[in-house]
């Protein structure tokens, strides 16, 4: 067991080596996936459980619902959108000015994390209702098309 | 086990629940899903004080109670980088005398920030979302430094206290397998 008077410091000389491997680790993550660009992207990408429901092109407007998904993805209006999944609904508006989209509504817990995210990150992640939105960059950049 | 210690346990998880639940009521910190989890620091208060079984009860009760109000299918993700973030804290606290809590903590909010990213690109088959894990280790080195730091305010100020409050001497003794009571 631990003896409680060993952990009164907030520095010892072994930390040294905890956060050399993180500094380690992290160039490594980091140049193993790559780094988010903020460029333009020219449409995204909706998946549920890693596949493809939904595509969108910003460019033209243009949309594609996936031949097994078209119970999921419902077309409120020409920018909104509601996915629903097994485990829950997500609404996304798109804004073809912008070139963005975001989630304005999801059933999913209080903290509700996919509705702060913005396009820049590249992913939009709800966890709970296992839905991904990708994006697609006009330039050759760190994120494809899948 | 005696009824302080369920009662510490008891309030130690309903601590942890909610500062989780406040928590999650703030913006994400740059990247979605990162929080500082300060609500761990009450697991390895736990660990520190009562051991690793009793760390796990409280990360049991925690996780579970949590998910009643943020979906049962964030256990999927909280429970098995909870259960892999706690062992690894619970092995280095072996090595306290060279490691501080606060590289303990880092070291466990990393990991645990990672298996979530690794647990939903598994389960959605969507690697994509690993481009987040390079920021998701960094932000975890920052808030685990961050509640680290937390926990060693609470440690310095509250272990007497609770040591004696709690009779923990003798259960120390029990767990470093010396087995001696000193009264019966």
């Amino acid at each position: 067991m631990v003896d409680i008077a060993n952990l009164n410091k907030p520095f010892k000389k072994g930390d040294i080596i905890i956060y050399a491997l993180s500094v380690v680790l992290i160039v490594l993550l980091f140049f193993t996936v790559g780094i988010v660009s903020k460029d333009n992207y020219s449409g995204f990408q909706v998946l549920i459980d890693g596949e493809v429901a939904f595509i969108y092109n910003f460019e033209d407007g243009s949309s594609t619902v996936s031949k097994d998904f078209t119970q999921n993805v419902i077309k409120e209006s020409e920018t909104k959108y509601r996915i629903q999944t097994d485990y829950g609904f997500n609404e996304i508006e798109i804004n073809n000015t912008q070139k963005t989209v975001k989630v304005i509504d999801s059933d999913c817990g209080p903290s509700k994390e996919c509705m702060r995210t913005t396009t820049n990150n590249g992913v939009i992640i709800c966890a709970p209702h296992r839905l991904v939105i990708k994006f697609n960059q006009i330039s050759d950049g760190t994120i494809k098309i899948g | 086990m005696n009824g302080k210690r369920v009662a510490f346990i008891g309030v130690m998880s309903a601590l942890s629940a909610i500062m989780f639940m406040v928590e999650s009521l703030f913006p994400p910190l740059f990247v979605p899903g990162a929080k500082l989890g300060l609500g761990n620091v009450f697991i390895l208060l736990t660990l520190i004080y009562m051991g690793y079984g009793s760390a796990l009860i409280t990360l049991a009760v925690k996780c579970l109670v949590t998910a009643i109000f943020s979906g049962f299918s964030t256990l999927l993700y909280s429970l098995p980088s909870g259960l892999v973030s706690l062992t690894v804290s619970f092995i280095l606290l072996n090595f306290s005398k060279h490691i501080s809590i606060v590289a303990i903590s880092a070291t466990s909010a990393v990991v645990n920030n990672l298996i979530q990213n690794l647990i939903f690109a598994l389960v959605t088959d969507t690697f994509d979302v690993l481009l987040y894990s390079p920021y998701l280790a960094l932000l975890g080195v920052i808030a685990g430094v961050l509640t680290g730091l937390v926990t060693l305010l609470i440690l310095r100020n509250l272990s007497s206290f609770v040591i004696k409050k709690f009779d923990l001497k003798q259960n120390l003794e029990e767990h470093s397998g010396t087995f001696k009571k000193k009264h019966v």
